[in-house]
């Protein structure tokens, strides 16, 4: 550099530093955002993706407990271990597991079915891996390595945390305009919408992104459990009291339980009296050696505290000494105590609805704030001379198009293949994520062959008709449809339709306007003083 | 509800006591006295909500609770700054009143 150049400030380095360390990995930073918005739901788009089970009614806890123990003392009373996931307000059916003598005891193992937690009749829900499929998307993308996703995607959330701090540097005016949005500003419009959702929910961001490191952070910075316990993350996580930390145990009297009525009764009395101590009820409940000695477990729905990762008490009933003891998370230390804090913020298990309608909402904005920062890149330089000519920004053209509208109408493919691809077929829960991958790919060839601002409104009316038509379908499933729903209560159905509904009026109003942006050739042709739709915001 | 209000209230209340939306809120400027009394009201305002948040949901998930939700409900000043300023004011008093209402009485 000359001795005469001026030097760029640090604001304006930092602008440099915000602008290129988050382009090159926006689409797949849209792709994380977006897919861990959903999944923070996934419990209930698991349910909306089998309507053969939304003809189950709701139940109470004591009623669901007293059919799942009656099936399984028909059905599996021979079995080594019992596993009842009580029906909740993520779920109103319930699940039971069972394990038989030669079966090893893990997560996904065993046998399973899902029962109607009133009549305690089996429901056979379709094979669908929906839900789970976006789920691991978000932090372990698909069809490479682990252990490479993992890095991919922790290099990824870096710069997101890079992203938002040179954001705020570089944001002048961040408390000033911190309520402010002007529209029809063409690019002061997009910078609005880009620092609205950015600054509004500063703290999630920073949270959910700082907390994401931290969840990758023995995958990123492994040298302290390579030293110490030369690699060994189990003996590691031993050492540290668990996954969820320390533990405290408690012995209770059982002066109320009903010992020596059965296993059963003893299994109620339990639940009654956890009932007494948590207000949430029981999320899980496991039976060990069900035929002999039986060990009962009762796991707490929710936590009252982050401190343990957001993991609630257990109730712990030995057969063999009669012995009644409650486990709850103890106080860690403070580094343990950081780290649960930061994964239970983002794993968010202790949270009930309202929380998780909360992260829902910041979710999307961190969604909507990471897209307006891709168009935003585009339309600073559209006005640029040669810039339909340059190829990296028709580069970043085409990839924001195939993405930003690409992804969501790919999901909504996914969902549609749900509900068309016949229960029966082999391998039925692939051909969803096959059609998913499919329509995303069409997203990416669409745009070939239509010119670009014909593409942007042809992909946004494309989403809005198939999310508008999804609801409308499920009425046809009777139980499944909104107004089934709507008289039943069944607000996992009725927010997943009306969300749905939402999201295709958003896209139609997009796609109108890009329609009328499209128009702006013809429009320039209008006398002075007329303004020209072009200039409100169109996307370039 | 009531804290949700309120929370709402400290949002709207935040937005009109900004210099900037002075004028626009009140349709004229405030004097500097009364401008600081707005500011430092707001300010024990949203210092009551989060511990009304805290008091309800525990420490570590009533504070994140807050301040979530003071951020996301931002985003209705915002919107009305944006078409409809002179329902800023009206709004947050009736939301004060509300919120304040139902913390008494239930």
């Amino acid at each position: 550099m000359s001795r005469g150049a001026k030097q760029p400030g640090f604001r304006q380095s930092n602008s440099w530093i915000h602008t290129w360390s988050s382009l090159p990995l926006i689409w797949l930073l849209y792709l994380i955002f977006l897919t861990g918005t959903l999944s923070f739901f996934r419990a209930e788009l698991d349910y909306w993706l089998q309507p053969e089970l939304h003809s189950a009614g709701q139940a109470s806890e004591d009623q669901a407990l007293e059919r799942a123990l009656g099936f399984l003392a028909g059905n599996a009373a021979d079995a080594r271990h019992w596993r009842i996931e009580l029906p909740g307000q993520r779920n109103p059916v319930m699940e039971v597991n069972w394990f038989e003598a030669d079966e090893p005891i893990t997560r996904g193992g065993g046998q399973s079915r899902q029962l109607d937690p009133i009549s305690g009749e089996v429901l056979e829900g379709r094979e669908t891996w929906f839900a789970h499929f976006l789920y691991r998307m978000h932090f372990d993308l698909y069809g490479i390595p682990r252990e490479v996703a993992r890095w991919i995607v922790g290099i990824a959330t870096m710069a997101m945390l890079i992203g938002l701090i040179t954001g705020i540097v570089t944001h002048k005016k961040i408390l000033k305009e911190f309520f402010t949005f002007r529209p029809h500003k063409g690019q002061r419009s997009w910078n609005d919408a880009h620092n609205a959702t950015g600054v509004l929910v500063l703290p999630f961001h920073l949270m959910i992104t700082l907390s994401g490191l931290f969840l990758l952070m023995y995958l990123l910075v492994p040298w302290g459990v390579n030293s110490m316990f030369d690699g060994d993350f189990r003996a590691y996580m031993e050492s540290a009291g668990g996954r969820g930390g320390p533990e405290r145990e408690q012995v209770l009297p059982t002066g109320d339980l009903a010992v020596g009525a059965g296993l059963p009764a003893l299994v109620r009395s339990l639940q009654a009296q956890s009932s007494l101590r948590w207000p949430q009820g029981v999320d899980r409940i496991e039976v060990d050696d069900p035929a002999g000695n039986a060990v009962i477990e009762l796991r707490e729905r929710g936590a009252g505290s982050l401190l343990g990762r957001g993991r609630g008490e257990e109730l712990i009933y030995q057969s063999e000494s009669g012995q009644l003891t409650l486990v709850e998370p103890a106080d860690p230390g403070v580094a343990r105590a950081t780290y649960n804090v930061l994964a239970g913020l983002h794993l968010l298990r202790f949270a009930g609805p309202l929380q998780r309608w909360l992260y829902f909402l910041c979710g999307l904005a961190g969604t909507v704030m990471v897209a307006t920062g891709a168009i935003l890149w585009v339309v600073k330089r559209s006005r640029k001379k040669g810039s339909e000519t340059h190829r990296g920004i028709r580069l970043v053209r085409y990839l924001n198009l195939s993405t930003l509208v690409g992804l969501p109408l790919a999901i909504v493919a996914g969902l549609w293949a749900n509900r068309l691809v016949p229960v029966d077929v082999v391998d039925r829960s692939q051909w969803e994520i096959r059609i998913f991958f499919l329509a995303w790919l069409l997203s990416f060839v669409h745009p070939l062959f239509r010119p670009r601002s014909r593409a942007w409104t042809e992909q946004c009316q494309a989403f809005a008709v198939l999310a508008l038509a999804l609801p409308l379908y499920n009425v046809m499933l009777g139980a499944s449809g909104l107004p089934a729903a709507l008289m039943r209560g069944d607000w996992i159905l009725m927010s997943t339709d009306l969300v749905l509904i939402t999201l295709a009026v958003v896209s139609l109003i997009i796609a109108r306007m890009l329609s009328r942006a499209g128009e702006a050739p013809a429009a320039s042709r209008r006398p002075k003083g007329v303004r020209s739709v072009a200039n409100q915001g169109g996307v370039s | 509800m009531s804290v949700s209000l309120l929370s709402l209230s400290v949002c709207l209340w935040l937005a009109a006591s900004m210099p900037k939306h002075q004028k626009a809120v009140f349709r004229r400027q405030p004097g500097p006295l009364l401008s600081k009394i707005l500011r430092l009201s707001v300010w024990a305002l949203m210092f009551l909500c989060c511990l009304l948040w805290v008091d309800m949901l525990g420490i570590s998930i009533g504070l994140s609770v807050a301040v979530v939700v003071l951020g996301l409900l931002s985003a209705v000043p915002l919107l009305l700054l944006t078409w409809k300023p002179a329902a800023i004011l009206p709004t947050a008093v009736v939301t004060l009143l509300a919120g304040g209402v139902a913390l008494l009485v239930f």
